[in-house]
């Protein structure tokens, strides 16, 4: 019962007005990925840092 | 802080005219990139990469460092404020985020410009940050993309520092 009323509470919060916009939840994992691509790429030798010599 | 309608619409000029002037800017940069990895041409070459140090200097920067200061007097000055809505603070984010990479990147491109100004760039010669200049010009056209393409949509969506604002001043109206 009370997984069926957190999920039901979860999802009158995901549905309301004030919360995160989905555009906004899809923007943020796209981001993510790729500073997280970025930073990778920059600590493994393949960034800017590596081509000076 | 509120600004007359002739001061905000002057702001407004500033900062669209920065950020656009910007993107384009970045767009020119990114085409010489191109042209200094693949021409063949030495002449080409050694004047592609002496352009992207005097565009990035006296155009790139100046221009990334107005963006964000006029966004901020913008969204300041008008009830869209800073931390309100999620497509300016997003906003944000993506103007400093670029402005700091420009920053660090301004080092390989002068480092690059003195080469090819003292020496004759080989094929393959510096490949690796010819190629990261690109790259990293293509990713700044497309995040500068997306910003435009959030001041035009603005999508909707507040964050709860803006729902809590809202209320607050909802509740100041209504006594």
């Amino acid at each position: 019962l009370s997984i069926a009323v957190l999920s039901g509470k979860l999802l009158s919060m995901m549905q309301s007005d004030e919360s995160t916009p989905r555009w906004v939840w899809g923007f943020g994992i796209v981001a993510l990925i790729l500073v997280l691509g970025f930073v990778v790429l920059h600590l493994t030798g393949h960034g800017l840092g590596g081509h000076f010599s | 802080m509120t600004m007359t309608p002739g001061l905000r619409k002057f702001a407004l000029t500033a900062h669209v005219t920065s950020s656009v002037g910007w993107l384009g800017a970045v767009s020119g940069f990114l085409a010489l990139a191109i042209a200094g990895l693949t021409s063949q041409d030495a002449q080409m070459v050694r004047a592609a990469y002496l352009a992207m140090e005097l565009t990035a200097w006296f155009v790139i920067v100046p221009l990334s460092l107005a963006s964000p200061i006029t966004g901020l007097v913008m969204s300041l000055s008008t009830t869209w404020g800073l931390f309100r809505h999620y497509w300016v603070l997003i906003k944000l984010l993506i103007t400093v985020f670029a402005t700091i990479l420009l920053l660090v990147h301004m080092q390989p491109i002068g480092h690059l410009a003195r080469v090819v100004a003292e020496t004759t760039l080989s094929k393959g010669e510096l490949g690796g940050l010819r190629i990261q200049l690109v790259a990293d010009a293509g990713a700044a056209v497309l995040v500068l993309l997306v910003a435009t393409t959030l001041s035009v949509y603005k999508p909707r969506g507040m964050t709860p520092y803006g729902w809590r604002k809202h209320h607050e001043e909802r509740e100041e109206s209504q006594p």
